[in-house]
């Protein structure tokens, strides 16, 4: 009898918390986004809105920044002015789209093979040069930024998108990222492919790629969140305004024409989102991937 | 026996080929970070034991000038404030939400919505915090005061809730997969071995969670240091105190000439950075086994 | 399963989209970049010349050209020809512009020109806008038929006019007036061009072709001059007359900032001809009222000659010089973080006379393209250390202690060596020349003066410090309360931030300590006996006024240091803002230079008040304020070159030739000014009108300073000991955080604090 109450509560309890766990994920998720919806409401409030809404911070004085979740008069101003009427946006666009493209290009070719030979073959000083790489990648941009201006001024690069772009596809982050996915192929069948006379190059095409799809996938699509979001590189190293990324488009918007600026938010959102979706599952499989150790 | 003998002939020839093959799989990457990355930080160690224009030797000096420098020492506590708060927080939260959302039969809607943020661009943020929290933000329009919270302490707290935002989805998905990796048939032995659910998360599913945190602390690491692009967007070369990083002084050195305390400067975080990831590694090694 | 393959697919169309885009345009990012080497040959470069046009040199708003003849456009008919290509030219008859006995006259605004002498005038009568066809026989007829508003754009033909008002397009014959509307343009049309066949309209979203002879919009298009024009459209918004189209035959020749482009009709490339950097075309300042594209005499290789008419009424022609090296061997780079109308004009004269050398002025701060002052130094310092910095300097704003303690300055000893007192400004020129030696030297400076009624300066004698001026200010306050029974304006200022910006022109020098850090007790003595001065100035004044005429000014674009600084603090403005707003106040304060505009200006206007002015008071008292700053780098590939740049701008040839903006540091180039320019004549050297606050206009008329006046400015510039200078983020905080103590909202003390906290991790690192 007792037992059997204590049950009841036990399972009450359960559902209680089932519940509130429910609630909780789904509340902190709506609150994570709160900002975006900010966003895209701000985006549709035309000029003379948001010159009201952001006197007060401009002109510092007593009264509040005021905000609706949707604007007086909704309207596709911003976007059809920053689409239509600001050739820089496209032009910024397109190097963006063009500069992310060849990132991920390069480090494709250069960064998988790499992780591959971290994640299968035992070679001397393997251990050492992988945390070599892992300090590389977390060492500040800002730290080497004369030394690398150095060397690419030294190729004749710099004020070229190269300058950009070269550095970028040798970073050592997707090498470290894939480099988990890898580790999750099981070593047995790596060594039965080779047993029946797989060539190495046949290998990595046949099983590692295969199996370490997602975790490649989702360092790209991690990649191309940065790639189109970088800041600091571009404006190091390009000096000429039709050079540079969309990211540095944003950066220079400032407060006084925030409609412009949440549209041009939205739209480079809306890419990282478009990405994002076309590669939603393998991205977690593959982040699933690189936490994995087998 | 005779034909284990050619086998193994032929294996070893192979193995040589073997690896030089190997090698090729890692040489476009070995040459491009040693062009692009060892070779600038090379440059950069060297020139640490050098005046940067004059280019005269001065042996440690540029380095004891970083260690009596008072900006470097505020920087420095304030980035390790910053990651002893911000990666413990993060670590922490994502994992709890991991668990609830492991919890929960269909959790893959809730999922996107915490990967969003990931994609939101730094100068969106920083309009953003601009927004919610200037003297006449939107925080200060709900509490009817006009307190300026990026220009003071609150900053910090800002900066790292911003930061744990951010990263929060990704971390919990990292989260998720370790805890996808633990077989229900440990946990049900346990069960039925009486622990609850409290003694079999720490004695079961923590353990086993150890793989993963080693990547997720480097991970986390990593996007640590990118905050600092919210914080220049917001708060330019010289922000609030409490949110002034290693790399606000790394870059006014930087712009103000002074290179050769950037050199020492970089060398020092190097190797701080290395042995940290060197000790969490050999920690991280040993417990595998 | 089947969405999963149409998703692969999708995924692999965009990613072969971007492949073959990116592989397209990764290589070549910049199409016609003005960078690239003009003309792409090892020999032959253009090279700029100004037509001397003699005489008065009247307002010339246009030019037109039929083959050799080449004719500038006169707003009032007073026009000017060249029969040989634009080398000389020579006044033509004057052309009547109003009909005959027409009383008082017609503003006009805007004119276009044919090359029979024919125009066209819009301008202002007491009905309204009206038009008018001023034929070259003499007749002016009126035109009715287009509409009433906006500003009209034209462009001449042979024997008609085209022209723009609102969107309407139309056509208007240069004999009998006869007007035809063509067509209407999406967008608001900006400029006018034709080759008789074809009419080119650029408006704000493009060029749109229209065909004449079917008159209609042609079929063709060319979408790479659209995008080129919209490419400028920022340029052209900011500043009408920042480009010129120009069809020549079958190409069409561009005129922009970036320089002259030549593009063939329907071609994929705009190229650059002449490169805008290299001459006076890349003067942003400048605009340009018109083109004109003649062959050499002996034909030369198709390369043309252009003739360019800039809106301030200058005429250059540009040559191409077949014995010069395409890429000059020396290149000789200026820089500076804000445009500098001093460097400009020193670049310009030094390159027409060294020509053979070549010579680049750059700006680092493009509030435009979003560079701030911090991008544009981390440029310059990532140069710096890389050794390819810029060789000469222009060091306002820019920290110069650091750059020379760090070694990227050159000691400016071979510059001061050959100054002598008699002919320099010493204690201006050595004013910021430390133990370790000079390395910066400024080109102008002006005084902080303070001016009043003769009457109260005699009884308010010297001040020299600022609690000296709050005392008179306060008696003198006082008494005029009680004379007038209320509060006056007593010294101009509307604002805390004016307040604090005004007074940091003769303080700012003593907020620093030697070893570079703030003095706390300066700030703190500064901050009081200004909050005394803006008590007393601030309740005199209705609250209506209060505002700050410097927020919300752009910093960035001001012409010199001084005006970024203090905003419209010089003297002569001051004085005008006093009698517009405040007629009857006593004191006025603000710096003062002996421009050649300026001097007689303020002086006018201090006359007009009966007044007299000393140095003004201040804890830096005595000293002056230094702008153009200059100095060398050290490591400049072209030492001897940026030695003889910095020999030329010091010297009196080129001082005394032009107008610096501020008192040259050259004293003989000083003296030089004091010359009037219309020597002789006894009339007022300027009249002008003011509308004053009631509505009623007052005007002024300005004499030339007499030999007495000038006695006294040289009495004063005499007395100078030294430089008033601070480091940029110091005087930032200072006058930004100071006003908080000045208004009220915070203790002298906690504002100190304050200032010396947001300062705190600027002077550690």
């Amino acid at each position: 009898m007792r037992d059997s109450n204590g049950r009841r509560i036990r399972m009450g309890i359960n559902m209680c918390l089932k519940i509130v766990s429910r609630c909780c994920v789904a509340g902190v998720g709506i609150l994570v986004c709160a900002p975006l919806l900010l966003l895209l409401s701000g985006s549709l409030a035309d000029g003379i809105e948001w010159n009201r809404r952001i006197q007060p911070l401009l002109r510092d004085s007593q009264e509040y920044i005021e905000w609706k979740w949707i604007p007086d008069y909704p309207t596709l101003e911003n976007y059809k002015e920053l689409l239509f009427y600001a050739p820089d946006f496209l032009v910024l666009f397109w190097n963006s789209v063009r500069m992310s493209f060849c990132i991920l290009t390069g480090q494709f070719l250069v960064g998988v093979p790499a992780a591959w030979a971290f994640s299968v073959y035992r070679f001397k000083g393997r251990g050492v040069l992988f945390s070599i790489y892992i300090v590389l990648m977390l060492l500040p941009f800002q730290t080497t930024m004369l030394a690398k201006y150095l060397v690419l001024d030294g190729m004749g690069l710099t004020d070229s998108q190269w300058a950009v772009i070269l550095p970028a596809v040798f970073s050592t982050v997707p090498v470290f990222l894939i480099y988990r996915g890898f580790q999750g192929i099981p070593g047995e069948l790596l060594e039965a492919a080779e047993m029946d006379g797989a060539g190495q190059w046949d290998i990595f095409r046949r099983i590692g790629l295969p199996l370490g799809e997602s975790s490649i996938t989702a360092a790209f699509v991690i990649g191309f969140f940065e790639v189109w979001n970088m800041v600091e590189e571009p404006l190091a190293f390009l000096k000429s305004m039709p050079l540079w990324p969309l990211s540095l488009f944003l950066s220079q918007v400032g407060p006084q024409q925030a409609g412009r600026a949440c549209a041009a938010s939205a739209v480079t959102l809306a890419v990282s989102l478009f990405v994002f979706g076309m590669f939603r599952d393998s991205l977690e499989q593959g982040i699933v991937a690189s936490a994995l150790k087998m | 026996m005779k034909l284990r003998r050619h086998w193994s002939c032929t294996l070893r020839n192979r193995r040589e080929l073997r690896r030089a093959k190997r090698f090729l799989f890692l040489l476009p990457s070995l040459v491009g970070v040693s062009c692009f990355v060892l070779l600038p930080f090379g440059q950069v160690t060297v020139s640490s034991f050098f005046t940067v224009l004059t280019g005269k030797f001065v042996g440690l000096r540029n380095y004891g000038e970083v260690f009596q420098n008072a900006a470097f020492g505020l920087a420095a506590a304030n980035t390790a404030r910053f990651i002893a708060v911000g990666i413990p927080l993060l670590l922490a939260g994502s994992l709890g939400l991991a668990l609830m959302i492991h919890g929960i039969s269909k959790p893959d809607k809730y999922k996107y919505l915490y990967l969003l943020p990931m994609a939101v661009p730094a100068a969106t943020m920083a309009l953003v915090w601009k927004l919610l929290f200037s003297g006449q933000g939107f925080l200060n329009r709900i509490l009817g005061t006009h307190v300026d919270f990026l220009g003071q302490g609150s900053a910090f707290f800002i900066l790292v809730g911003s930061y744990i935002w951010k990263n929060l989805g990704y971390t919990m998905v990292l989260w998720l997969a370790g805890l996808k990796s633990i077989s229900d048939g440990i946990l049900d032995a346990a069960k039925v071995d009486g622990a609850g659910k409290v003694k079999s998360f720490f004695l079961i599913t923590l353990p086993c969670l150890k793989g993963s945190l080693f990547t997720i602390f480097v991970v986390s690491l990593l996007n640590s240091f990118k905050a600092f692009r919210e914080v220049w967007l917001v708060g330019g070369a010289y922000p609030q105190r409490d949110i002034y990083m290693l790399q606000n002084v790394f870059y006014n050195w930087y712009v103000n000439l002074e290179q050769d305390k950037l050199a020492a400067g970089a060398v020092i975080s190097a190797v701080i950075l290395g042995t940290v990831s060197l000790l969490l590694q050999r920690l991280w090694d040993s417990g595998d086994r | 399963m089947k969405f999963h393959i149409s998703k692969k697919k999708v995924i692999s169309i965009l990613l072969c989209t971007a492949a073959i885009f990116g592989c397209c345009s990764c290589g070549s990012p910049a199409a016609g970049d003005p960078g690239e080497n003009p003309g792409g040959k090892e020999m032959g470069r253009y090279v700029e010349d100004t037509v001397e046009l003699g005489g008065e040199g009247g307002s010339f708003t246009g030019m037109v050209q039929e083959g050799e003849k080449i004719r500038l456009i006169d707003l009032y008919g007073m026009d000017m020809v060249s029969a040989d290509g634009g080398k000389t030219f020579e006044a033509a008859e004057t052309v009547p512009t109003a009909p005959a006995g027409e009383e008082g006259g017609v503003s006009y605004v805007a004119v276009a020109g044919n090359p029979d002498g024919s125009r066209i005038l819009s301008g202002y009568t007491g009905q309204g806008l009206a038009w008018r066809l001023a034929a070259a026989d003499g007749s002016v007829i009126e035109l009715d038929a287009v509409g009433e508003n906006g500003s009209p754009s034209f462009y001449s033909g042979s024997d008609c006019f085209y022209m723009s008002c609102d969107y309407g397009i139309y056509r208007v014959d240069s004999e009998t007036g006869e007007t035809e509307f063509l067509t209407e343009c999406a967008s608001y049309p900006l400029a006018l061009a034709s080759n008789g066949e074809l009419l080119f309209v650029a408006h704000t979203s493009g060029v749109l072709i229209y065909d004449l002879q079917k008159n209609e919009a042609a079929q063709k298009q060319d979408e790479v001059l659209s995008s080129f024009f919209t490419g400028k459209l920022e340029d052209i918004l900011n500043n009408p007359s920042s480009l010129f189209l120009y069809p020549w035959g079958e190409d069409i020749y561009v005129l922009s900032h970036d320089g002259i482009y030549c593009h063939e009709l329907y071609g994929e490339e705009m190229v650059c001809i002449v490169e805008g950097s290299s001459c006076s075309i890349g003067n942003i300042d400048s605009g340009f009222a018109g083109m004109a594209v003649t062959e050499p005499d002996d034909g030369g290789n198709g390369e043309k000659i252009f003739t360019v008419l800039y809106t301030d009424g200058r005429l250059m022609r540009y040559t191409k010089d077949e014995s010069l090296p395409a890429e000059p061997e020396v290149s000789l780079r200026i820089y500076s973080l804000y445009e500098d109308g001093n460097i400009r004009q020193a670049v310009s004269a030094f390159r027409q006379k060294y020509p053979e050398l070549y010579i680049k002025y750059e700006v680092g701060v493009n509030p435009e393209y979003g560079v701030t002052r911090e991008d544009a130094l981390r440029n310059l310092s990532t140069e710096l250390a890389a050794g390819t910095g810029p060789d000469v300097l222009v060091m306002d704003d820019i920290p110069f202690g650091t750059y020379a303690e760090k070694g990227v300055l050159e000691e400016l000893g071979f510059l001061r060596e050959g100054m002598s007192e008699e002919e320099y400004f010493k204690t201006v020129t050595d004013g910021f020349a430390t133990e370790e030696g000079l390395y910066v030297m400024p080109l102008t400076f002006a005084v902080p003066v303070l001016a009043g009624e003769a009457g109260e300066m005699a009884v308010a004698g010297k001040p020299e410090s600022l609690s000296q001026l709050a005392d008179i200010l306060e008696k003198v306050s006082g008494q005029r309360e009680a004379q007038n029974g209320q509060a006056e304006s007593v010294i101009g200022f509307r604002s805390a931030e004016e307040a604090l910006r005004l007074f940091a022109q003769s303080s700012m020098g003593a907020w620093c300590t030697e070893e570079g850090a703030l003095d706390r007790e300066a700030v703190t003595e500064f901050l009081t006996q200004v909050k005394r001065i803006y008590d007393i100035q601030i309740k005199s004044i209705p609250e209506s006024m209060q505002y700050s005429y410097l927020s919300g000014m752009d910093w960035g674009s001001g012409e010199n240091a001084l005006a970024r600084r203090s905003g419209s603090y010089g003297l002569s403005e001051e004085l005008g803002k006093c009698m517009m707003l405040f007629p009857g106040q006593p004191f006025c304060a603000g710096y003062l230079s002996s421009a050649v505009e300026d001097f007689p200006m303020t002086l006018g206007r201090l006359k007009q008040m009966e007044g007299e002015y000393v140095q003004m008071p201040g804890q830096s008292f005595g000293k002056c304020l230094a702008s153009t700053l200059m100095a060398v780098n050290s490591s400049s590939v072209h030492p001897e070159e940026s030695r003889l740049f910095m020999e030329y701008i010091f010297s009196a040839e080129f001082q005394g030739s032009v107008s610096l903006n501020g008192t040259p540091v050259n004293r003989s180039a000083y003296l030089q000014r004091q010359k009037n320019p219309k020597e002789g004549s006894t009339g007022p050297y300027i009249t002008m009108g003011y509308g004053m606050a009631d509505g009623s206009v007052t005007t002024l008329e300005i004499y030339w300073p007499s030999e007495e006046d000038y006695g006294n400015l040289d009495q004063l510039m005499d007395g100078i000991s030294g430089v008033n200078d601070c480091d940029y983020r110091i005087y930032e905080a200072v006058t930004v955080l100071g006003q908080a103590a000045l208004t009220g909202d915070a203790s002298i003390e906690e504002t100190v604090d304050e200032i010396e906290k947001t300062l705190e991790l600027y002077l550690a690192e």
